[in-house]
């Protein structure tokens, strides 16, 4: 401490010697404390102003100060982020007591801007909030997967529940033309650059990786969504997906103040999918058999039919083999202190989560540290260091959860012996997977008020994001039969510099605050690869002992890009009710060719308080605040790749049926010994006039609050346009050479409204208080230009098709539509020209117990011809509703989410079917098959069978290809996803065991869902909206904590 | 003494130059791909230009391998093969029978139907070089004229095979710039096609010497014997017999060529032999083939190709072997088959195959494709002779080629020679990707249709079913293209 101090003596001093003055003329000296109305705790940090002069002062951690008043008839001003602001007339009095009050409606809350901090209530865009103590604590590595259901607009979706993993985020609606594509939104950390779509990892085995678990969750103070252009364009080239700023705690109170929590728990071993085992799944499937009149029992498997041998007759459960109860703990501990001189806080977040399949884990070790100097009076300087250490483990590491496929997942028949069961197990756990990442997010800023009313800032921002991952992959388990080792490097180092000019005045009536900045960018991205293959010597397990040759190979690839912008923001506000802002915002990118280098992003918004107009005195009691505001805008973004206006070459010479022999890796590059070098013509075309894509968008929204606050609501109606989005996968002309081509070709718009709804549905007078939040949010999604004349683009492998088409919302499903099951032959349409029955591409005909497809063009013929568009994988309708409980010191919060109008395909269904229909006779014994229970489905077994699927004993038609209609399901869920319990030890006992705060707490989360998806969960399925059942399950969590203030 | 406002104002320059540091740097935004070659790091050097020639017969290579189109196009639909189902080729059953118009749906890109009816493969090849020829002229190198020849060849034998394929198709003699806003070229006229491949395939003659330049490429890459043996054949495919003739002497009388003796058969197929004029590198380390390649669907049983015990994939036809070597002590027949009295009769030109794995497992095939040879052009001549009435001079040819096959001299009338020659192409150049452009310029010179059991009968040849329909998925991205005629309604 001694040493600290001696080196902010200097500025201490100075601090001292300006506060002179005052000391000087100090005419009347007020003493006060500031309490927490509810829990009657005192809170450290807030501001406490004079009204009419210059000085304030914050509270200490005792919640008191004292100030030195000099104005005659003195008023305070209290304010504190989260509470309602207060004016209070000091009087003669010369001690205060001050009870601050919850702001549940967060109308003062502020909100940074793009490089502008501006309350609530004056915003002019589209903003919505999350405070940090609402999701803190939730059990997962990363924060976006704690917002589901709780912003309108915000989409967040799970596609794994691995400890870490991405998930779908979109603000209004998905931006991706790339199947299977999400568009994530732009973070921004503490004014830091966040940009995960620039940030993945590119192949490096890693698979799913979040970059979000950089991010310490309980280091969030406030989460702002930004979803119009109002809020969003002064971020130009990077704001069309929308900004999720988040800000993290800072220091608040003057003396060092301590806290530490803690919580631990479990991951639920996952509920299995059902399926039928030992005698049951034989009952089951003998069943089947003899009543839809199989007559090949001779051939049937002996798994089946030789009940006795104790080498089938096993009940073994295969995913449990795999599946696992597992840990999750979590361990913050901090301190800060403000003072007038410097500030800082320190935090550090240990988080380990055990995965509930075997072999995995996530975690994470992040040091956060915030300092913030101010060497002279008008000068600031702070420093945010945020790395992170984060240790992953993906099973065997090869991206298979399971040894096996759904398309022929073992039956319950097999024997497992103990030893092979080790065996798998220990092969998810036992093999080198050293898959590390480090990040370091870091911002250095410098602020200079250089005259009143002025103030320049210089921000220096980095981020380093290095991921190596060692893998060894055993002989064991490697199908090659041979010890290979892997290594990949990542490294994604980005910097920005930003310098701005805050000027902000309020003259009468009038206040006007502008900002002008300018900014630079650079990236690096840099990716090295290297596989040794043959390991020989016992031991070594990683690319060691290997001559030059056909089994060691390594690439490395660099990549940069750079960008300069210019913007500026003004705001204007009239009698504090008329407000207007407008941003501007200029940015070039290197990845496009000079002409086409600069993009031009701007907004205009306006809002009007009505509720402050003397006319609406009357119906303020009821209406307590209402404001209607209005934004258009144009954001952008630049997706392609770094170079995507440079045609690549490539060097790659292999020519079908053209190997190396041997699985030699690496590419055959020369013809007859000379390498050789040629524009790749099986990658799409580049497109030298490539461009930024734009987006304009309008919002139209309104906020009011009614009844003292007790309800508040917030409505908007948003367009957003999608205008020249990047495509590459464009069929080209074969004249050209090129398969596909690329360039700034597909226009669509997302379109909805949200509505938020916040209650206070009890008296405030009364200690029980009941809170709810509800949000929803409807959007829909269409594309409204494609290239070539808006020709539908078909995506997908061939029996997977999904479509753009104009009209269409993005990625419908190409399917054949099922209208029931054929009862008998007769029954099957017969071509009159021919008196042949439907037949099935041309092939067999259609015939009894086969799903009766409609025959589009009426030829006789199911083929790609009669498929039709049959729903899409984006979610129409999304929301949640909070409910909050307190009482005394006991709270209760319960999440639940929902949404709507999605749709998925039903791949476990599928693979399960099709895997068991080709021979029954042998198929049916060893692999699960019919076996699972798909929540009640009938299959059609004789004439008359009124069933929803066809027969499972004959498949002439390929009757469980994917793209029939009723494997397209409705992905709609509620899932009631998380309460939270808490107590808050009463400041009595607190300051009995002499430390400043208690609480306790515990969690459950994802406890059920509720859809109408035959799939094993309705929200795992990717972003192009295809299950396959064998996904990584979300487990329910269960965890217990404790808070502790010292 | 520095006063406050000195002060000041070295803070402000200070922050003047922070924000100017951003802006000062025009260089800033060019950042060129450290990673990804070029066209702008590329064409300087002799290697370069090297490299880029090497491409156009990579890509020729490519073209030729996809669906096994060599094979595919100049072996299947003919009476070599069997129109029967063989064990394993479900996906040539159709190529072979001639139903080329087979519905295939537009994603599944890997039928070889598909691959078949799809141009893009030449046009890459095509477009390379035309690359070649609008860059290398600007790059100072000794070899810059051989070059040139190369991409000049490249061209032309693109065209020339594309013509023989499918007739007309677009003509493109400008590199390919901005696909995006590239437009549609409809379908030129056969004559106009062959025509652009003969003035190239002249150029090349006069830009190629008859040594590679690089000792290891002859054969491999065209000198002026192959460009001269191309542009034989372009004659003949047109019937210009009287100006084939000569060309095709050019070769022959060259003295650069020698022909393998006929015990030594096999080898020619391996690559580069004494008698290779033009030939597809595939043999050299690092080019060799696995399956879907010609050897695995024309080899079996243990000695040939140890993973096939089963039937051969692609069965030969009986009569027609038993037929075109009714001479059983022909060196080629019993050379360049095996099994010749089981039930199926296998063809080994393409057996170099090396195990990489212990027992005789991870085969690969090392077979170059042989598209030109002394005995081609020699008997091209002889058929070129025949059909311009000089009887005399072809039986020369004819009986040297079967002389070296220990076969007495040809018997055959004036009026059956040129039949007879085109037999003899049969015999010596079974499977080589020969006998169904023979065969088409024999139902043209002679009004016989042969393609065996009904492939293409007589009148459907007349209705012009020996060129190749264009897969759908070419018309949908360019609406100039019309269908060939023959196929018109059928895909």
């Amino acid at each position: 401490m001694s040493y600290q101090f001696t080196h902010l003596k200097v500025p201490l001093i100075g601090i001292c010697l300006l506060l002179l003055p005052y000391v000087l003329f100090a005419q009347v000296k007020l003493s006060g404390k500031v309490t927490d109305k509810k829990s009657n705790t005192p809170v450290p940090g807030v501001v406490v102003r004079e009204k009419g002069s210059k000085q304030g002062t914050t509270t200490n951690d005792k919640g008191q100060f004292t100030l030195e008043l000099k104005t005659a008839n003195p008023s305070l001003l209290v304010s504190f982020v989260g509470f309602q602001s207060q004016e209070i007339k000091v009087g003669n009095r010369s001690v205060l007591e001050i009870q601050l009050e919850e702001d549940v409606k967060g109308l003062n809350d502020v909100v940074v801007i793009g490089y502008q901090d501006i309350q609530r209530r004056k915003t002019t865009g589209a903003v919505s909030s999350v405070k940090g103590k609402d999701i803190e604590n939730i059990p997962y590595a990363t924060f976006d997967q704690m917002l589901q259901g709780r912003v309108a607009g915000l989409s967040v979706l799970s596609v794994s529940g691995e400890p870490g993993s991405n998930g779908i985020v979109n603000v209004r609606g998905s931006n991706s033309v790339t199947l299977g594509g999400v568009s994530n939104p732009l973070y921004v950390i503490d004014g830091i650059i966040y940009n995960v779509n620039d940030m993945l990892p590119s192949n490096n085995g890693s698979y799913n990786n979040n970059p979000l678990t950089a991010i310490n969750p309980n280091d969030i103070e406030s989460i702002d969504v930004l979803k119009d252009a109002s809020a969003a364009a002064i971020y130009g080239a990077r704001g069309a997906n929308g900004v999720i700023l988040v800000k993290t705690k800072r220091p608040k109170s003057g003396l060092p103040q301590y806290t530490v929590n803690y919580y631990t728990g479990i991951a639920q071993k996952p509920a299995m999918k059902p399926m039928l085992v030992g005698a049951a799944e034989r009952r089951m499937k003998m069943e089947m058999l003899y009543k839809s009149g199989y007559n090949n029992f001779a051939n049937l498997s002996v798994f089946l039919t030789d009940s006795l041998n104790p080498a089938f007759n096993n009940n073994t459960d295969w995913q449990g083999i795999f599946l696992q109860n597992a840990s999750i703990n979590n361990i913050d501990a901090s301190v800060s202190a403000a003072n007038q001189g410097y500030s800082y806080r320190l935090s550090v977040n240990g988080y380990n989560e055990e995965g509930v399949m075997r072999g995995y884990y996530m975690k994470r070790l992040s040091p956060h540290l915030f300092l913030s100097l101010n060497p002279g009076k008008k000068i600031n300087i702070s420093i945010d260091v945020l790395p992170s250490f984060v240790k992953v483990k993906h099973g065997t590491g090869d991206g298979t959860r399971y040894p096996f496929d759904t398309w022929n997942f073992p039956s319950s028949f097999w024997n497992v012996s103990p030893q092979q069961k080790a065996a798998y197990q220990g092969n998810y756990s036992n093999v080198l997977d050293n898959d590390n990442f480090f990040y370091l997010t870091s911002n250095v800023k410098l602020t200079d008020t250089l005259a009143k009313h002025l103030v320049f800032t210089s921000s220096f921002s980095h981020n380093y994001n290095n991921n190596r991952r060692d893998y060894y992959k055993d002989k064991s388990i490697n199908t090659l039969n041979r010890n290979d080792a892997y290594n990949y490097n990542n490294l994604t180092a980005r910097w920005e510099v930003e310098n701005y000019i805050n000027w902000s005045k309020t003259m009468g009536k009038h206040s006007v605050s502008v900002v002008l900045g300018q900014g630079a960018e650079n990236q690096q991205n840099k990716f090295t690869y290297a596989e040794g293959n043959n390991l020989t010597v016992g031991g070594l397990q990683t690319i060691e002992g290997i001559s030059r040759g056909n089994n060691l190979y390594a690439e490395s690839h660099l990549e940069e890009r750079s960008r300069l912008s210019w913007f500026g923001r003004l705001n204007y506000e009239y009698k504090e009710k008329y407000l207007v802002s407008g941003s501007y915002r200029r940015d070039a990118s290197s990845k496009y060719s000079s002409n086409n280098r600069w993009g031009n992003f701007y907004s205009a918004s306006a809002g009007w308080i009505v509720s402050e107009e003397p006319f609406f005195e009357p119906a303020k009691k009821i209406v307590n605040f209402l404001k209607f505001r209005g934004s258009y805008g144009v954001t952008g973004n630049d997706p392609a790749g770094y170079y995507a206006k440079y045609q690549a070459l490539t060097t790659n010479a292999s020519y079908y049926s053209s190997s190396l022999g041997g699985n030699v890796i690496g590419n055959m590059s020369n013809y007859n010994g000379t390498t050789v070098v040629y524009p790749d013509y099986n990658s799409p075309a580049a497109n030298r006039n490539i461009t930024w894509e734009s987006y304009p968008q309008t919002d139209i929204g309104m906020d009011v609050n009614l009844i003292h606050d007790r309800i508040s609501l917030t409505a908007d109606w948003y367009a957003r346009d999608g205008k020249n989005v990047y495509l590459d996968n464009v069929l080209a002309r074969g004249t050209t050479g090129y398969s596909f081509y690329s360039g700034n070709l597909v226009d669509f718009r997302n379109t909805g409204i949200e509505i938020t709804l916040n209650t206070s549905n009890l008296p405030s007078g009364w200690k029980l208080q009941w809170n709810t939040n509800f949000n929803v949010a409807f959007n829909k999604n269409y594309i409204t230009r494609l290239p070539d004349n808006n020709r539908d683009l078909v995506a997908g492998p061939p029996w997977m098709q999904q479509t753009l088409t104009v009209g269409r919302p993005m990625f419908t499903y190409k399917v054949w539509q099922v209208k029931g099951v054929y009862a008998k032959d007769a029954d099957v349409p017969t071509d009159p020209l021919t008196g042949k029955r439907l037949t099935f591409d041309g092939g067999n005909p259609y015939g009894a117990g086969d799903p009766i497809l409609v025959d589009q063009n009426g030829d006789y013929k199911i083929d790609l011809l009669d498929k039709v568009s049959y729903g899409d994988p984006q979610a129409h309708v999304t929301g949640g509703m909070t409910n909050t409980f307190t009482y005394k010191g006991f709270s209760v919060s319960v999440l639940c989410t929902f949404i709507k109008g999605r749709k998925l395909w039903n791949g476990y269904l599928s693979d399960k079917l099709n895997g068991s229909s080709g021979s029954i006779a042998s198929s049916w014994g060893p692999n699960s098959g019919p076996a699972s229970d798909f929540k009640g489905a009938t299959f059609w077994q004789q004439e008359g069978d009124n069933a929803q699927y066809g027969s499972l004993l004959s498949n002439n038609v390929d009757k469980w290809n994917i793209a029939n209609s009723v494997f397209v399901e409705d992905a709609s869920f509620f899932r009631m996803k998380n309460i939270m319990l808490g107590y808050n030890f009463t400041p009595a006992l607190v300051k009995h065991l002499k430390i400043g705060g208690l609480r306790i707490y515990g969690m459950l989360d994802n406890i059920f869902v509720l859809s109408n998806a035959t799939v094993p969960d309705p929200e795992l399925i990717n972003a192009a909206g295809y299950s396959s059942g064998n996904d990584y399950p979300l487990p329910k969590k269960y965890t217990l904590g404790l808070q502790v203030q010292l | 003494m520095i006063t406050m406002k000195q002060l000041f104002m070295k803070k402000y320059i200070f922050y003047l130059l922070l924000a100017l540091t951003i802006t000062s740097c025009s260089k800033f935004l060019d950042k060129e791909p450290y990673s990804t070659a070029t066209d702008g790091g590329l064409w300087r050097t002799e290697d370069d230009a090297n490299s880029a020639v090497a491409a156009c017969y990579a890509l020729l290579r490519m073209a030729l391998n996809d669906g096994m189109a060599y094979y595919a196009y100049g072996d299947m639909p003919t009476d070599e093969f069997s129109s029967t189902y063989g064990g394993g080729d479900y996906a040539y059953f159709y190529i072979k029978n001639g139903q080329w118009a087979q519905p295939i749906p537009a994603a599944n890109t890997y039928e070889p139907v598909m691959k078949l009816r799809r141009y893009e493969n030449f046009y890459r090849t095509i477009d390379q070089a035309n690359r070649c020829i609008k860059h290398i002229p600007s790059i100072p190198t000794d070899r810059q004229q051989e070059f040139l020849g190369e991409a000049y060849f490249n061209r032309a034998f693109s065209y020339f095979y594309m013509a023989r394929v499918w007739g007309g198709v677009p003509l493109v003699l400008q590199a390919v710039e901005d696909v995006a806003t590239s437009t549609n070229v409809a379908r030129a006229t056969e004559k106009e096609i062959l025509d652009q491949a003969i003035a190239d395939a002249k150029q090349a003659i006069i830009s190629l010497p008859w040594s590679n330049g690089v000792s290891s490429d002859k054969v491999v890459r065209a000198n002026k014997g192959a460009a001269y043996a191309l542009l034989a054949h372009i004659y003949a495919w047109q019937g210009d017999y009287a100006k084939c003739a000569p060309i095709a002497d050019s070769v022959i009388s060259s003295g650069f060529y020698s022909y393998v003796n006929r015990n030594n058969y096999l080898s020619i197929y391996d690559g580069k032999s004494s008698e290779g004029i033009f030939e597809i590198a595939q043999n050299a380390s690092n080019e060799g083939a696995s399956y879907n390649s010609i050897a695995f669907y024309t080899l079996r049983s243990d000695k040939y190709l140890s993973i096939n015990t089963g039937n051969a994939y692609l069965p030969l036809n009986l009569t027609t072997l038993s037929a075109l070597y009714n001479d059983t002590t022909d060196l080629r027949r019993n050379s360049a088959f095996a099994y010749l009295s089981s039930t199926d009769p296998i063809c080994i030109k393409y057996d170099n195959i090396t195990y990489n794995g212990a027992g005789n497992t991870d085969p690969l095939a090392f077979n170059n494709i042989i598209v030109f040879r002394l005995s081609d052009i020699t008997l091209l001549r002889a058929e070129a002779l025949a059909a311009t009435g000089n009887y005399g001079g072809a039986r020369v040819l004819l009986d040297t080629i079967r002389t070296m096959a220990g076969l007495p001299h040809s018997k055959a009338d004036d009026a059956d020679l040129f039949e007879n020659v085109i037999d003899e192409r049969g015999r010596e150049l079974f499977l080589e990707g020969h006998r169904f452009y023979d065969l088409v310029r024999l139902a043209k010179k002679t009004g016989k249709v042969e393609f065996g059991e009904d492939k293409i009968s007589a009148t459907q040849f007349q209705q012009g079913k020996y060129y190749w329909p264009l897969d759908p998925v070419l018309i949908t991205a360019n609406s100039l293209l019309v269908q060939t005629p023959y196929w018109k309604g059928k895909l």
